[in-house]
């Protein structure tokens, strides 16, 4: 038999331009998409830039010119800014959103990884019928809620109270965490559970031991989620308060609506941009984690 | 002392049985592996000893005492788990000292036997990464070492090596082997492997279907295997069966080969004259014909062969007659064509006889 030897090629040979030609006929869509996708972007874009040019507007600039132009200068922002804060007392409704969506999103998150861990290493009677139970609160619209809590809360004294907000805010959060916990969780190694439990671990110090930092990144993704939803929410706000010192952001920018409002829109847009602003400074500060937290859990 | 003592064990998963009653006797010190195919209940035995699981019946007993009802971290036994379990947010360090530092040992003492860990198997240069940043012999390794750092009367092995390539399997039997001699516990280790029990364990017990089919020693169940189920399971490639009658003085007539095969004189009890047996042949004694040692009592027959697979040191010959399909082993081999028709001895001394209604060896059991 003929011995044969391996043909080597010479890969100084190779044409890296032909290499990247034919990736590109590969994975390009034709650029008749890329443009059409710029000008969806660009058009989705608008809304924004009309906020952010109108933010550094005096009212008489915004009421003379033309709405799209650019500023002409930075100053008259500090103007608005101070109108903003004053007419919506924005202080103590930023500390109080704080407040509500810190404690609410942290707590319901908690709570749903100890029914996740539950729902996903337990086997008890019951068990599927439990997390329907609970799943069934992502299911139906959250304003159905809204009648029955407020006269329940009414005759709990809860009405107008911290508490009251915190514990609305802390169940109405927990559903959907507990659905994307548990499936995280079930794919988690039991092994890993038996490993600690062989090490001596009792189930509370499994679960904060072990489970619970692994279990961290899809956490911090559902209380990012779950922090913007209350910090967002205007209506459950609405109806469940009524002081001005326990009124969260939302309902506070309520001042300027309605027949005796009587601010400029580049106050009112300033308001909005600034209640807007912690939610996406904390996405921006966490995104990376957020993203991968989304990526944990969806695996 | 810690010698394990399975009586009467009963596992029942709801009403499906999957531990049938089984009694076993693992001595202290020793290596025993506990083999079978897939759904035989060896690793529900072994989480049963872990504590993973709760008897349903029977008693287990280490070192003379029943911990049927004790938690796992109460029976003195360690387990290396088949995915390796370690805290993937946990230091190299960290997941060796865990189980240590929960209960409550001293500072010094969790330094001494971590270090002790280190130095054995060799993780020095790993103690501060993350397992992910290891490769799967050294996460091996360090499973092995939490295990260790507990100084457990028993240590439990899962399938530890069934996630690594072949070289690596190869390397880690003989750290494991190794370890085993230094450390001198009684070791259970759980395998589908044959090659895995077979190099390592000093008693092997072979199951199936929830109960135990045989426990001997490698060359005991290898040599004279105490069932048709035993005889197939251990031995790569498997060993071959035939049908045969006995015929006048203990000679047996299999179909198609001419001249009967003579067994050993008195090595096994064979039934009346006429009746049925099943002939088991090993590949490496179903010799092709200048190939391989000619055996000192052998029956020649031809037959064709179908399917040749090149080892390099040896060709496996699948060869058939009559029907009949057979395995045999050619050693200093050729090229060999399909179709060919080639002459094979057996081995008349190393043939094994079954019955074929209980399936039971007719080996005479030696005192």
């Amino acid at each position: 038999m003929n011995r044969v030897q391996p043909q080597h090629l010479d890969l100084s040979a190779i044409d890296w331009r032909e290499v990247a030609r034919r990736k590109r006929r590969l994975v390009s869509g034709g650029s008749w998409g890329m443009w059409l996708a710029v000008a969806m972007a660009l058009l989705w874009m608008v809304p924004f830039y009309y906020l952010l040019i109108t933010i550094f507007k005096s009212p008489a600039e915004f009421a003379t010119g033309p709405k799209l132009a650019l500023p002409e200068g930075l100053w008259p922002v500090v103007g608005n800014v101070s109108a903003a804060w004053q007419a919506a007392r924005m202080g103590p409704a930023f500390l109080n959103s704080a407040i509500y969506a810190v404690t609410g999103a942290a707590s319901a998150v908690i709570i749903a990884a100890m029914a996740a861990h539950g729902l996903a290493r337990f086997d008890f009677r019951g068990r599927t019928a439990l997390f329907m139970t609970i799943f069934a609160g992502t299911v139906f619209p959250l304003q159905l809620y809204l009648i029955p809590l407020f006269f329940s809360y009414q005759s709990l004294g809860l009405i107008d109270t911290r508490l009251g907000m915190i514990l609305f805010y802390t169940a109405i959060c927990i559903p959907f965490p507990v659905l994307v916990l548990r499936n995280y969780m079930s794919q988690m190694s039991r092994e890993m559970d038996e490993a600690a439990r062989m090490d001596g671990c009792g189930e509370f110090r499994l679960f904060f031991s072990i489970v619970l930092p692994n279990a961290s990144s899809p956490m911090l993704a559902l209380f990012l989620l779950q922090f913007t939803w209350v910090w967002n929410d205007l209506l459950f706000a609405t109806v469940l308060t009524q002081s001005p010192e326990l009124r969260p952001i939302m309902p506070a920018l309520q001042v300027f609506q309605g027949g005796y409002a009587s601010q400029s829109p580049t106050v009112i847009l300033t308001a909005s941009f600034l209640a807007s602003l912690p939610t996406v400074l904390l996405f921006l500060a966490m995104r990376r984690t957020f993203m991968t937290g989304l990526t944990a859990a969806r695996n | 002392m810690a010698e394990v003592r399975l009586v009467n064990l009963v596992k029942a998963f709801g009403r499906q049985i999957a531990i049938k009653g089984i009694n076993l006797v693992i001595e202290d010190k020793s290596f025993v592996a506990l083999v079978g195919p897939s759904g035989c209940g060896k690793s529900t035995t072994l989480r049963m000893i872990a504590g993973l699981e709760t008897v349903s019946w029977g008693d287990i007993r280490i070192g003379g005492e029943v911990v049927n009802d004790l938690p796992s971290r109460s029976r003195g036994v360690a387990m290396v788990f088949q995915s390796y379990a370690l805290y993937p947010h946990m230091s190299v360090r960290a997941n060796l000292s865990f189980g240590l530092r929960i209960s409550g040992e001293p500072r010094a003492e969790i330094d001494r036997r971590v270090a002790d860990a280190v130095e054995v198997l060799e993780l020095g240069p790993y103690l501060d990464r993350r397992p992910s940043q290891l490769s799967g012999g050294q996460r091996q390794r360090v499973a092995m070492g939490r295990a260790m750092v507990r100084e457990p009367r028993v240590f439990l092995f899962d399938e530890p090596l069934s996630n690594l390539d072949a070289k690596l399997r190869h390397q880690m039997r003989a750290e494991i082997k190794k370890l085993h001699r230094r450390i001198q516990n009684t070791v259970v280790y759980v395998t589908h492997d044959q090659v895995e029990a077979m190099t390592m364990a000093d008693k092997i017990v072979i199951m199936r279907d929830g109960r135990i089919e045989q426990v001997g020693s490698p060359a005991e169940v290898f040599r004279s295997p105490a069932n048709i189920f035993v005889a197939g399971f251990i031995g790569a490639p498997q060993m071959n069966f035939f049908r045969g009658r006995v015929g006048p003085g203990g000679a047996i007539f299999v179909d198609r080969i001419g001249e009967p095969v003579l067994a050993e004189p008195g090595a096994f009890v064979l039934p009346a004259e006429g009746e049925e047996v099943i002939l088991g042949l090993r590949p490496e004694h179903i010799v092709p014909e200048n190939h391989g040692m000619v055996p000192r009592r052998s029956v020649c027959f031809k037959a064709t062969v179908t399917m040749s697979e090149a080892l390099g040191n040896e060709t496996l010959l699948t060869a058939a007659f009559g029907g009949v399909e057979f395995v045999a082993r050619m050693a200093d081999p050729r090229e060999v064509e399909d179709g060919e028709t080639i002459e094979f001895r057996i081995d008349s001394d190393r043939i094994h006889l079954f019955d074929p209604v209980t399936e039971g060896t007719l080996r005479r059991v030696s005192n």
